[in-house]
């Protein structure tokens, strides 16, 4: 019985705060879920009423098409663009200084904070000439300057999105296709295999699982964020970049409907704890449970 | 770590011969590589020159050189009709948090990773479940409710609030993270702290500690830059101009689309960049080992 | 300070890894717990140094059972695999590191760490990391952390298994010296038969849990109880031929294939019982056609220097022995073999127990040579 005190000990300041900030929290939005609940803050019951409004809500399928376009796509870039990125810089490059450089630069998006990062896309999407690509467009096409965030709004949170996404993806199928044995390179040449049948038969095989991973954990966490839509177009011009989790925080933040965005986001958080089942799924979980060994 | 006898490390593989491609080849996989990262760079060049330029050519060429830009550091600027306060408070506020955060945060994934890696107790599979589902959790989902917890603790509009939040939503994964590097601390050296006279808590802090370092240097480098750059709590649940930080000084330069400086903005831009830069530089191997998104072993 | 096992089992979540062990080891004695990879001499020693506590059954320090004595409490030494310096000390700081957890005064702790250092000649290497030095010198600093102390029981665990040969019996003869000179009871496990054999007061062979037979090493090797000790010891290994017993007068005779022997030896076994015979390959003898018991063909010769060992087959069977240099014998001769009779071994092929040293007599030996050392 004693042994036990001083883990639970140990553990008790992590568990507090996931009491507090995801237990707790996961367990309000629920019931929030259910009531009126506006900036006066009160808890009024209304049963299912929330939950009507966001189906016959007037901008509902535009936020779900949304949502979809903008998932889907990013992801593409996050798993292909990363694969292409991995591909390039870790296996086509022996090199591994240069390599190394490459995928630096290429994290550069992800830990750059948002507000530069989102500022940088601003000047390359900006309206006048003076942005980057209205330059090339005059310049190559002698277009006149188009206002991108305005015209093309969802394309652009997918560039900016995908951009930092991609980094993730690179790192860890660089490091998959780093951990092949460059033995089975060797062996390969020496049989005569061809390119395509080195990527099919050798690398492929290794990065599966990592993709399987990338996909479904991008997934979720596309799913749920917002913070560079939000800095980038704030889901404009009108709703034509808002995604779902946007308009919940906008329900909420903006126009104080706490009750109804809790409805919103319920439903992400119910679609996020699934597809966090799958993840443990892939993640073979168990392998990494080791036991303790004193007594 | 090696503790066995002096390995001397194997080469590094840098002869091309070794993996005998076309030069080719390896030539056009630069090209591609380059090309797909000029943008990259282009945006980052930007970012310094504008900074340093009274107007640009193209978008991209400076005309003139000047610190005008800079004058945030001096004076306190006025965008629109609204004056900003003080960039040196949004540079302490930013600081205080991010470095809150690195303690808080450090102390507790330390202690919580030491206990899921070598310690036996009951619900002991099931806390390990835990920390790898909450590291996967859309915690951004969660804000609204959030938003009310804070508020009943009376912690809305502090960076206290924040702080906290932000160290719940990152515990787990740099838990996660140190778990790793406690797991790789070998029971051999554990053990003989044991019987070289300490406890369990002695055998902890002054051998496995020393000997988890790295981790440690790599979660606090990973918490204090995620500090430095939050911007969505600070956006949702500050609203005092006394507790500005960097990114939500900037967010408020940003604000009105219609007159947008871009000088002045890519000067708060890289000034708020600058600790982020420098981390990148020097731990970037580091940092890259480390997933960003933690999953050490995949 | 003597320990007694008694009746100690260890059950992990999934198997038993010791079963009712029962041993005693004098003050000042060198055992070796030797066996293959998986049969609970680890296991033994964890629960020796407390890191592992037992499900059962009582481990006795002295009068004291030190069943859940914490591994701090128990003033032992150890010396593990891996060595387990702490990487980020000096050499100094880890051989001082026992008494600093004692609380004793700085300037003690490190003029106590220096003698022991000396002992271990590792005087001059007291400011470097462990990382600088080598496997041998790494060795020596774990020793003389262990020793620092001055424990009641030192407990070694493959201490020279990522040693290269030549070390190896350097610090056996170092290490075998110092313990007899400090006179500290001392506890090794290790799965090298050779190692245990010439550092050992005495050794306990273990398989599967069970203590299979623990006696002096000249014991054991003349005397093993049964198919796996014989099998264990002895270096090439004992070779064992099938062959049933046919009683006669006064004797019996071993009838296997193509050889048969009259044994002047009578067994309680009934008659036509299957066996194994065991003969160790320094108990053979090339002969003449006539006098010859085995026939075989060589199928392989190795010289060691000294003499040379062949290996030859008869039928089926491999049988392995000794000849002198000066012996002209071919790869593909024939060959015809005599086992000295007084030195083989009959082993029942149902439960693998030597039938012919039995239990009784062996005891009665060891209790006799054994004693006190």
């Amino acid at each position: 019985m004693k042994k036990w005190v001083l883990p639970y000990l140990m553990l008790t300041p992590f568990l507090l705060l996931v009491l507090l900030f995801f237990v707790t929290p996961v367990v309000i939005t629920t019931i929030m879920a259910f009531t009126n609940m506006d900036y006066s803050m009160e808890w009024n019951f209304i049963g299912l009423q929330n939950f009507e409004k966001i189906v016959s809500d007037p901008n509902f399928s535009q936020i779900v098409f949304n949502t979809f376009i903008y998932v889907g796509f990013t992801l593409l870039i996050n798993v292909f663009f990363a694969l292409l990125l991995a591909l390039l810089s870790s296996y086509y490059i022996p090199f591994e200084q240069s390599g190394l450089f490459f995928r630096a630069l290429w994290m550069l998006p992800r830990i750059t904070p948002p507000v530069v990062y989102v500022l940088l896309w601003l000047w390359i999407f900006d309206a006048s000439e003076y942005g980057l690509l209205n330059t090339l467009t005059s310049f190559f096409f002698s277009n006149d300057p188009i206002a991108w965030l305005i015209d093309h709004p969802m394309t652009a949170i997918i560039l900016v999105n995908g951009m930092v996404g991609a980094s993730f993806g690179m790192i860890i199928f660089s490091s998959a296709i780093q951990s092949i044995p460059r033995d089975l390179f060797k062996a390969a040449q020496v049989d005569g295999a061809s390119e395509w049948s080195v990527f099919k038969d050798i690398i492929l095989p290794s990065i599966k699982w990592p993709i399987m991973f990338v996909t479904v954990w991008q997934l979720l966490s596309l799913l749920t964020s917002y913070e560079y839509i939000l800095l980038l177009t704030d889901g404009g011009p009108v709703f034509e970049s808002e995604v779902w989790p946007l308009y919940s925080y906008h329900k909420a933040f903006k126009n104080l409907e706490f009750g109804y965005g809790s409805a919103l986001s319920l439903i992400l958080v119910i679609i996020a704890i699934l597809l966090t089942g799958v993840l443990l799924k892939l993640f073979k979980f168990n392998r990494m449970i080791q036991s303790s060994r004193i007594e | 770590m090696d503790i066995g006898s002096n390995v001397t490390p194997a080469p590094k593989m840098k002869s091309p011969t070794l993996l005998r491609k076309s030069h080719r080849k390896i030539i056009i996989s630069y090209i591609i590589l380059t090309f797909l990262s000029l943008p990259l760079f282009f945006m980052y060049l930007w970012l310094f020159l504008s900074s340093i330029s009274s107007e640009m050519v193209a978008g991209i060429i400076p005309k003139q050189i000047t610190f005008e830009n800079w004058r945030f550091l001096w004076e306190n600027v006025e965008v629109g009709s609204r004056q900003l306060p003080s960039i040196w408070l949004a540079t302490w506020n930013t600081l205080l948090l991010a470095g809150g955060l690195t303690i808080i945060e450090v102390i507790i994934s330390v202690m919580a990773g030491y206990a899921l890696s070598r310690m036996e107790f009951p619900g002991r599979t099931f806390f390990l479940r835990s920390v790898i589902l909450l590291h996967a959790f859309p915690s951004v989902a969660l804000l609204i409710a959030v938003f009310y917890v804070l508020d009943t603790l009376g912690l809305i509009d502090t960076l206290w609030g924040v702080m906290l939040v932000k160290a719940a939503l990152q515990i787990p994964m740099s838990t996660y993270i140190i778990k790793g590097f406690f797991d790789d601390v070998p029971w051999d050296v554990e053990w003989s702290a044991l019987i070289d006279g300490c406890n369990r808590i002695k055998a902890w802090y002054q051998v496995v500690i020393p000997l988890v370092k790295p981790g440690i240097a790599a979660i606090s480098i990973f918490s204090f830059l995620a500090g430095w750059s939050e911007f969505l709590l600070l956006y949702t649940f500050i609203f005092d101009d006394q507790n500005i930080t960097l990114a939500t000084y900037l967010q408020k330069i940003i604000g009105d689309f219609q007159m947008v400086d871009y000088g002045l903005l890519t000067a708060a831009g890289l000034f708020y960049m600058l600790p982020v830069i420098f981390f990148f530089i020097f731990t970037q191997k580091s940092l890259m080992q480390m997933n960003m998104g933690g999953n050490k072993r995949v | 300070m003597n320990i007694r096992f008694e009746q100690v089992s260890k059950q992990f979540s999934n198997h038993m890894a010791i079963s009712d062990l029962n041993f005693t080891i004098q003050d000042g004695e060198f055992v070796c717990l030797l066996g293959p990879s998986g049969c609970g001499k680890t296991t033994t020693l964890m629960m020796l140094a407390g890191l592992y506590q037992p499900t059962k059954g009582n481990i006795y320090f002295g009068d004291q059972v030190i069943n859940h004595l914490e591994p701090k409490d128990r003033n032992i030494g150890m010396v593990f695999q891996s060595y387990a310096l702490y990487p980020h000390m000096t050499v100094r700081d880890n051989i001082a590191f026992p008494l600093k957890q004692q609380k004793v005064p700085k300037k003690i702790r490190y003029g106590r760490a220096e003698k022991t250092a000396r002992l271990v000649r590792l005087e001059n290497y007291l400011d470097r990391k462990p990382s600088q030095l080598s496997g041998g010198q790494q060795q020596r600093v774990a020793l003389a952390r262990a020793l620092v102390k001055e424990p009641n029981l030192l407990l070694l665990d493959e201490p020279m298994s990522n040693l290269d040969a030549r070390l190896k019996i350097e610090m056996r003869d170092e290490l075998r010296q110092l313990q007899k000179q400090l006179k500290i009871t001392t506890i090794m496990v290790t799965h090298d038969q050779e190692e245990a054999m010439a550092m050992a007061d005495r050794i306990a062979i273990l398989d599967r849990g069970e203590i299979q037979q623990f006696d002096t090493p000249e014991q054991l090797f003349a005397y093993p109880k049964n198919v796996f000790v014989a099998r264990f010891l002895g270096n090439p290994p004992m070779n064992f031929l099938d062959a049933e017993i046919i009683h006669e007068l006064d004797g019996m005779i071993v009838h296997g294939e193509g050889y048969h022997f009259y044994l002047q030896k009578q067994l309680h076994i009934p008659n036509k019982t299957k066996i194994t015979l065991g003969i160790r390959p320094h108990d053979l003898q090339v002969v003449s056609e006539r006098r010859g018991i085995f026939s075989a063909v060589v199928t392989n010769i190795e010289h060691l220097g000294r003499e040379k060992l062949l290996s030859a087959t008869m039928g089926e069977q491999p049988i392995r022995f000794f000849v002198s240099n000066d012996q002209k014998i071919k790869y593909g001769d024939r060959i015809y073999l005599s086992p000295n009779l007084e030195a083989i071994h009959i082993f029942s092929k149902e439960t693998g127990e030597n039938l012919l040293w039995s239990r009784e007599v062996s005891y009665e030996q060891v209790e006799g040579k054994t004693g006190l050392i």
